[in-house]
């Protein structure tokens, strides 16, 4: 096989949420001598693609959250074969599901899609206080703060950190971007987020070119 | 005020998909009126009055009251028969399994654990032995049996409002990850794992009927609905992250099989499921689908909802709880489906058309 088949190879396993494949894939592409670089840039090809069929409606939240895996193991692979330096942090995110809510399979997906776009997150996990999302965004100095929450009765605490973040100084150091079944874009402004995020998905995509931006 | 007589025929024909009106539960209030029997303290207990109407705010005059009506052999509302039960906001199903439920007040919840599982990573490696706790079924049938000896002489019993299904258990002991994960990677262990949980629920559902009186041979479910025969309603909450192939494969053997174990069962879904309507619906044996019509983005709009349950109706009887409709969209309904196998569960209240969130 040729390098540009088993890069092509390795779009379509991936677009197809073949695990094993992609997986031998990677390791073919190693073996032939590939550049990790181009390794990572075929598998981001195959996500394009995933979020593509997610859109359409013809992937649904476990494909996702498969492709997060894939990636997750594909970097294992492809680890030892970058050169020191090479590797770089696409971003900082720190993300948790607020108070008052343990609700966290969005969340998750949206942490192993960035995590496998090189992204450097810090997960506080499910039912996190204001006060430790405020202590975490003083600490890390994330570009972007990541809230989620499912239940109507836990979403107002989003403006509650949001508040809280603006009473310790730092909400102009940090993007903040919600998500969550009971939101919608006008809800999320008024809370005080500045950006909404519709579907796992769509947050990936926003986080990404929040952080372009920056 | 309807009488027991014409409610049992009237549920008897909407199993079969041949009543002729559809069933309606219009709720005024707040809450469910099962909510209100749930405990021993009984409140908020509603009063009809000889025309059939309920009682509202103003002064109260004999010439308004019956005997009859004040004193129904059977305590109903619309529609349906109201069910006393064990309080269905435990995740009990996942409790009997061994996953301690955690109480969130901000919440207002009771979770089965913090979605991340209690066994080990490697748990298809393992025996997958589900350990039952004991004191939790126990507590479960004893709550049944309470509520039997306290208000059979006035309600029907049914089961606990919420039993989550084996793929909601299977989180709660793995994972949520894991669950998909498991899908794809160790698909056969997943499935024997699943239809052990699955037999787990049918043990679960069974000791409660065991201590359920039955009533002209059947059980009331916990909509309310009698069936002439056994009855149990289970859900798949985690299957709403699923594709409708990995429902297929997956979930809908295990959903065939506690339809199997009864005679009359039904299945909750939320908007989010509506992807698994058709899958659901070729269960032969299952009795009713249940849906949850929550406003987007939950799942559907009512207009996108519309093709979609008038498919579904033709196979089963449908379960619809719209508890944010208004009233123009509970009329859009009505008109649309077929009276055949059609239950709606409604509030029309200001407060409730006040926050209705659903857009065309």
């Amino acid at each position: 096989m040729t390098d540009g088949e088993v890069l092509r190879k390795l779009t379509k396993t991936m677009a197809d949420i073949d695990f094993e494949g992609t997986l031998k894939a990677c390791e073919d592409a190693m073996a032939t001598g590939i550049s990790p670089a181009k390794v990572v840039e075929a598998l981001s090809d195959g996500m394009r693609i995933i979020g593509e069929r997610f859109e359409a409606k013809e992937y649904f939240l476990s494909e996702l959250i498969m492709a997060g895996e894939i990636m997750k193991e594909a970097q294992e692979i492809l680890k030892p074969h970058f050169e020191a330096g090479q590797i770089t942090t696409a971003g900082r995110v720190v993300m948790g599901t607020v108070e008052g809510d343990l609700h966290d399979i969005g969340k998750n997906i949206v942490i192993s899609l960035l995590l496998s776009m090189g992204f450097e997150v810090t997960d506080l996990g499910v039912n996190v206080p204001a006060g430790r999302f405020v202590e975490t965004v003083r600490k890390v100095e994330p570009d972007v703060l990541g809230m989620s929450a499912l239940l109507r009765a836990t979403v107002p605490e989003m403006g509650n950190v949001i508040r809280a973040l603006e009473a310790a100084g730092l909400r102009g150091k940090v993007k903040v971007i919600v998500g969550g079944l009971p939101l919608n874009a006008e809800y999320a402004k008024k809370l005080g987020a500045d950006y909404y995020a519709e579907d796992a998905w769509k947050g990936v995509e926003i986080i990404r070119k929040v952080v372009e931006k920056s | 005020m309807r009488s027991v007589e014409d409610l049992i025929e009237l549920h008897r024909a909407w199993w079969k998909l041949e009543n002729e009106r559809p069933l309606l539960n219009v709720v005024y209030r707040e809450d469910f009126p099962w909510m209100w029997l749930q405990s021993d303290h009984i409140h908020g207990m509603e009063l009809v009055l000889k025309d059939g109407s309920l009682a509202k705010d103003g002064p109260l005059t004999p010439d308004m009251l019956s005997p009859e009506k004040m004193h129904p052999t059977t305590f109903t509302h619309g529609d349906l028969f109201l069910p006393v039960m064990p309080y269905g906001k435990i995740p009990w199903l996942e409790a009997i399994c061994g996953v301690t439920p955690q109480v969130s007040v901000k919440g207002n919840s009771i979770w089965a654990g913090f979605g991340e599982g209690i066994w080990p990573q490697d748990w298809w490696e393992r025996d997958m032995e589900v350990k039952i706790n004991k004191d939790w079924l126990d507590l479960l049938v004893g709550t049944t049996r309470y509520c039997v000896e306290k208000f059979s002489d006035k309600f029907f019993i049914a089961q606990t409002s919420i039993m989550r299904g084996p793929v909601d258990i299977m989180a709660g002991l793995v994972g949520d990850k894991n669950v998909i994960v498991g899908m794809y990677r160790h698909p056969e262990e997943t499935k024997k794992l699943l239809d052990k949980l699955a037999d787990i629920c049918i043990m679960v559902m069974k000791a409660q009927n065991d201590v359920i009186p039955r009533y002209r041979g059947g059980y009331v479910n916990t909509w309310g609905i009698w069936a002439p025969g056994t009855v149990t309603r289970n859900q798949e909450d985690g299957a709403a992250y699923l594709s409708p192939a990995l429902y297929k494969e997956f979930l809908q053997p295990i959903d065939r099989k506690i339809a199997q174990a009864f005679d009359y069962t039904a299945i909750h879904f939320h908007s989010a499921h509506y992807i698994h309507g058709d899958a659901v619906t070729d269960i032969e044996e299952l009795g009713a689908l249940q849906y949850s019509l929550e406003p987007p983005p939950y799942g559907p709009t009512l207009k996108e909802w519309i093709p979609i349950l008038k498919r579904l109706i033709k196979k089963k009887p449908l379960i619809l709880n719209g508890w944010n409709l208004t009233r123009e969209q509970i009329n859009m309904l009505l008109k649309e489906l077929p009276p055949q196998g059609l239950y709606l569960e409604t509030y029309v209240q200001e407060a409730g058309e006040s926050h209705y969130v659903y857009r065309e």
